[in-house]
This record gives structure tokens, C-alpha cells and sequence, in this order.
């Protein structure tokens, strides 16, 4: 990274992005007279091609293709597929209520692993001020050795409910191919009560032991908000500042528009603007939905990082992802606990012309979906907004309110706590520690 | 006593990726004919679970394959994982989605004080690792002679 321009002089940063991430970053930051006067977050997200070449494909065959836009959270665009394909197929009300709770079970497990690898593996290094993971885990050993036992179950529940943890083979529209075996139910139940156990002393350390910086916005909270549940796969689409909507007409409620810096669409509200989806939404919308156990931590996690609901603090990310974390866990200690394997696996489907659009809420966000079919059931078209594009703005109008904060800083600690601003956010660009490339112009 | 774990010889590998495949073929050569005291990890689909299968391992042997680049396509080669002079291509960090790499994994566990006493690296060189391509010949003739090789040092090592 070369030296960064200060107001009397001219200079140029740059740092080099690795090709390993799946999309890039590239922040530029241009100061005037010692004041921010542009900030540009270019992600480059691949082209939307998966939306096109649904098209002509056979309906049964969505869930298989989508959960390829996603390697951490296939089960996301699997539920979200099959959610809206089963409004288009009008069996949407057909789906036994025992189908419902193994999708539950299966999101518990996608939940689980996400938000253990992104806790543990890819923000507490910056909260604990290492490089990497791996050098944290020279120090740290014991956590990291109780958060890697937490995905690895989270992965056997997704393996077990869904086939495969990696781009699920087990899921239809309708339900699942085959059901979950009440032994293999049986066999996970006790390594998940002993996992919720750790992960709820894990999350008062996460409470108590980091210093979460201070930085507050006045955002607008979008997420699921079912009427009995923690959201996961239903519910009604809400927010912080009124949005009371259907499903179906989310996409009519936002607009995503094209800016000319990135190939990432920045989504808003329409005649408002930007909005955050994610666990912060989900929980200051509905912690009053919480399984007990993590309800019961709330008020003592709440007391440690000192701010009580609603948390308008983007670092606080990392505790919600917690108490999520802790949620699922209990939840799926209550399903495998009481699980009888289903009269039927999956309802029926016969092929129709119809349109149907759900959104479920993957560890990110809400991932939303719209289909319409054609008489056979073959796609005519496809609509899918995926959880970060949908943060894309709300990152930026972030990092402009850092690029004040840190305008004193150098280069090197600049870029670093930029990039921890964008890991509240779990973006998929930030699987590796270094990924953006950072240049700031003083004029 | 503590329980001796069988060496794990795991097999990385996407084989629906032309050359790629290499490392599953040899995993699927070796669970048709595993050697004694072997247990054959094909991660093919989930790459990024090498590290739950380490802990108690003394020994651990990996099949991959190795980008052009590296020595002569078509050729297996072999090293020591802790070996100073290893390839370069065993440093890379960017082999996998959303999850730790095979040499992140690594470096994780030693870390954590689980890596294997002895990390041995069988690799081919491929040309391609294109989806859906099928594989070249010769990786079909090298993953014989690779299964071969990890049951001469399954015996050694034991």
C-alpha cells in the first residue's frame, strides 16, 4: 500500500484485492479542505445470469439451481424457491405443518453454521485485534475449538434434513424428497443440547469480554415478522418505520437502481431510501419471538454491551448473530426432541401457469424471490434479490460517516476499520480478511 | 490407552471439473480397496470439513490436484506439508467458497495444536479444471498409479 495524500500533499493508495473472495471491494475516498467529499463502494457482484437462464427451466428443478448462487446459504435460496413456487403452483396452503417444522429444523442448521464461521472465524479477529483467525487461534484456542464443533453440527443438521451440507439435494417444491429418520433425529439431539449449552456461555463472553466501537445510525430495520415465531421462512414483510406488507408485493416496494460506481444495485424503499435486512432487523423487530433460552440471555447480553433493544449499532451485529445462534439451536433441540417422522414428505404438485414471490430470511437477510410459470410449469420468469445487494447502500451511507471518523488515521488502520464496518454487515465479500481495495484522495 | 485413529488420506476434488476430478477418482479407487488402516475422506463436495476430521490423526495424506503451472502436466509429485521448500501453489488461500481453504484449514489446526504429526501431499499437475469438461487420460492412468502410491506409504507409516 503506497502512502495516502494528506492536505498538502498528493498521493495515492491502493490495496491490492485477492482473487479468492467472491466479489471485490474497492473503496475510494476523496477529502476536501480535511472534510470526506466522496466515498464509492464499488462491489463487483456477478452478473445476475442465474435470473435468465431459470428461464425455460422446468420448476422442479429451481431449488437445485439456486442454491448454486450461494455456498454458505443454499438452504436460503432453496426455502425461498420453494416458498414462491408453491404460491405459483396454489399449494402454497397444501404444505403439512410437519414439512414446516423440518424447514425449520433445516434453516436452524444453515443459521448455526453461518453464523458460527462469520462470528468466530471472520469478525472476532477484528474485535480481538488479529490478523486472521488463525492467529487468533494460536491465543484463543479453546473458542475456536467450540465454535468449530457449533458448525460442525450445524452442518450435520443440514446434512441430515437436506442431504448434503453443500448445495442441499434433498429439497422439492412441496417438501423434501425423503424425510428426516426419527433415528437420525434421535442421534442429533444430544451433541445440539450439549452445543446450545456452550454457545449460550459463548455469547455472554462475546457480551461482556469486546469493546464494540461506538457508532450509531438511525437506519431503517427491515425483516420476516411472523406473527408467533422467530422469523425464518414466513411472515409478513415489516419494518421499523412502518412497511406492513405481503410478500408478494415487496417487489413492488422497493426499487433497485443501477449506480454508475458499482455493478452492485443499491436497493431502497420506494419514496424513502436506503434500509438494513439482517439479524440486527430481525431482532430488534422480533425479540419478543425469541426460543426461551436465548430470551432468557437478552437482558444479560442487553446490560453487558450497555444498549437495550432497539440496537441501532451495526458492531452489535455480532451479539445479535449470537442470540440468533443460540435461538436455533434451542429450536432445534425442541424439533428433533418431539420429531415423528411425517405421513408425507412432500405435497403433490401439478404443473400450472401462475405467479407467487416469497421472501425467507437467510443469515444475512431477507433473500426474495418471485417466480411466474408458464402451463407445463416451466419458468418465464425470475426475480431474485439477494440479502446483501439489498444492504449495498446502507454499507456505503456507513463507510461515509467512517471516513469522518477515521480521516486522522493512517492508511493501513483506515482500510482496516472500514473493512470491520463492512463485516457487520457478513457480507459475501468478506470470506478473506484483506479484500479491499482502498484508495483515499486529499484535495 | 488414547485410540489410534486410522491414517486419514483425504481426497479433494471436484469431479465434475474435467482434471479436477483427479483427487476424487483416487478416493473412489480407494474406498473400492481400502488400504489397512486407512480411513478415505472424499471431500469432493465440502472441502472445508478437512478440519473436523483431524483431531488424533497422526497421519494425514492429501490428494489434490495442482494448477498448471507447477511442474509437468500430467505428473504426480509428492512433499511434506511442514517442508520449508514446498511448491507455492500449497500456499494458496483462495481453493474454496465461503469456508477455509485446505491450507487454511491447515494452518488452523496447527494453531490449535490438532494438526497430524505427518502431512504428506500427493499431487498431479492438471492442464484444466473446466466444469463439465471430462478428464484427460492421463488422469485417469495417474490416479491408479497416486492410489498406489498412498497404499506404499499407508504401509510405511503405520
Amino acid at each position: 500500500m503506497s502512502d495516502s495524500n494528506r492536505p498538502e500533499q498528493a498521493r495515492t493508495i491502493r490495496v491490492g484485492a485477492l482473487a479468492r473472495v467472491e466479489g471485490e471491494g474497492a473503496l475510494h475516498l476523496a477529502m476536501r479542505d480535511g472534510k470526506v467529499d466522496l466515498v464509492k463502494l464499488e462491489i463487483y457482484e456477478p452478473p445476475r445470469f442465474f435470473e435468465a437462464f431459470l428461464r425455460g427451466r422446468d420448476f422442479r428443478e429451481v431449488p437445485d439451481i439456486t442454491a448454486r448462487i450461494c455456498g454458505i446459504c443454499p438452504v436460503a435460496y432453496q426455502m425461498s424457491a420453494c416458498h414462491a413456487l408453491e404460491k405459483a403452483m396454489s399449494i402454497a396452503n397444501d404444505v403439512d405443518p410437519a414439512i414446516r417444522t423440518l424447514r425449520n429444523l433445516l434453516y436452524c442448521g444453515e443459521w448455526i453454521e453461518s453464523h458460527v464461521l462469520h462470528i468466530f472465524m471472520l469478525h472476532l479477529p477484528d474485535f480481538l485485534g488479529y490478523e486472521s483467525a488463525i492467529s487468533m487461534a494460536a491465543d484463543h484456542a479453546p473458542t475456536v475449538k467450540r465454535a468449530l464443533r457449533l458448525k460442525k453440527l450445524g452442518n450435520a443438521i443440514v446434512a441430515a434434513v437436506a442431504g448434503r451440507c453443500v448445495h442441499p439435494i434433498n429439497v422439492c417444491v412441496g417438501g423434501f424428497y425423503s424425510p428426516l429418520s426419527e433415528q437420525a433425529a434421535a442421534g442429533l439431539l444430544p451433541e445440539t443440547r450439549a452445543c446450545l449449552d456452550e454457545m449460550c456461555d459463548l455469547t455472554l463472553f462475546l457480551a461482556q469480554k469486546l469493546q464494540y466501537p461506538d457508532f450509531e445510525r438511525d437506519y431503517e430495520f427491515v425483516a420476516l415478522c411472523p406473527d408467533n415465531e422467530y422469523p425464518m421462512n414466513q411472515g409478513r414483510i415489516k419494518s421499523s418505520r412502518g412497511l406492513n406488507i405481503d410478500q408478494q408485493e415487496f417487489g413492488e416496494a422497493i426499487e433497485e437502481r443501477h449506480v454508475e460506481h458499482s455493478t452492485a444495485l443499491h436497493a431502497v424503499i420506494k419514496g424513502r431510501g436506503s434500509y438494513m435486512v439482517g439479524p440486527l432487523s430481525r431482532l430488534n423487530l422480533n425479540a419478543d419471538k425469541l426460543h426461551q433460552r436465548a430470551a432468557e440471555l437478552l437482558p444479560k447480553v442487553c446490560k453487558a454491551v450497555g444498549k437495550e433493544l432497539p440496537w441501532r449499532n451495526n458492531f452489535l451485529s455480532l451479539p445479535a448473530r449470537a442470540i440468533e445462534t443460540v435461538h436455533s439451536l434451542a429450536l432445534a433441540a425442541d424439533i428433533l426432541a418431539a420429531y415423528k417422522k411425517p405421513a408425507r414428505s412432500f405435497v403433490p404438485v401439478t404443473p400450472r401457469a401462475g405467479a407467487g414471490a416469497h421472501g425467507t430470511e437467510a443469515p444475512r437477510g431477507i433473500c426474495w424471490h418471485r417466480y411466474s410459470t408458464g402451463p407445463t410449469g416451466a419458468i418465464e420468469s425470475a426475480r431474485i434479490i439477494p440479502p446483501t445487494a439489498q444492504n449495498q447502500m446502507t454499507i456505503e451511507e456507513d463507510l461515509w460517516k467512517m471516513a469522518e471518523q477515521v480521516k486522522s488515521l493512517s492508511d493501513d488502520q483506515a482500510c482496516h476499520r472500514c473493512e470491520h464496518l463492512i463485516r457487520n454487515y457478513d457480507p459475501c465479500i468478506s470470506c478473506s480478511v484483506h479484500f479491499l481495495k482502498f484508495d483515499r484522495r486529499w484535495k | 490407552m488414547a485410540e489410534i485413529k486410522p491414517i486419514l488420506v483425504a481426497c479433494c476434488g471436484n469431479p465434475l471439473a474435467g482434471d479436477d476430478a483427479f483427487g476424487h477418482l483416487v478416493a473412489m479407487r480407494l474406498l473400492r480397496d481400502p488400504p489397512p488402516g486407512c480411513e478415505i475422506l472424499d471431500l469432493a463436495t465440502n472441502p472445508a470439513s478437512l478440519l473436523d476430521h483431524l483431531e488424533g490423526r497422526r497421519v494425514l495424506i492429501i490428494v489434490d490436484a495442482a494448477e498448471p503451472g507447477h511442474g509437468e502436466a500430467g505428473e504426480l509429485f509428492e512433499c511434506d506439508w511442514r517442508d520449508p521448500n514446498r511448491p507455492a501453489f500449497i500456499n494458496q488461500s483462495d481453493l474454496s467458497t465461503h469456508g477455509l481453504s485446505i491450507t487454511q484449514q491447515l494452518e488452523l489446526a496447527q494453531s490449535l495444536g490438532v494438526l497430524p504429526e505427518v502431512v504428506r501431499i500427493i499431487a498431479m499437475t492438471i492442464t484444466s479444471a473446466q466444469v463439465y469438461a471430462k478428464s484427460d487420460a492421463k488422469v485417469l492412468e495417474q490416479s491408479a498409479a497416486a492410489s498406489r502410491r498412498v497404499a506404499e506409504l499407508a504401509g510405511w507409516l503405520a
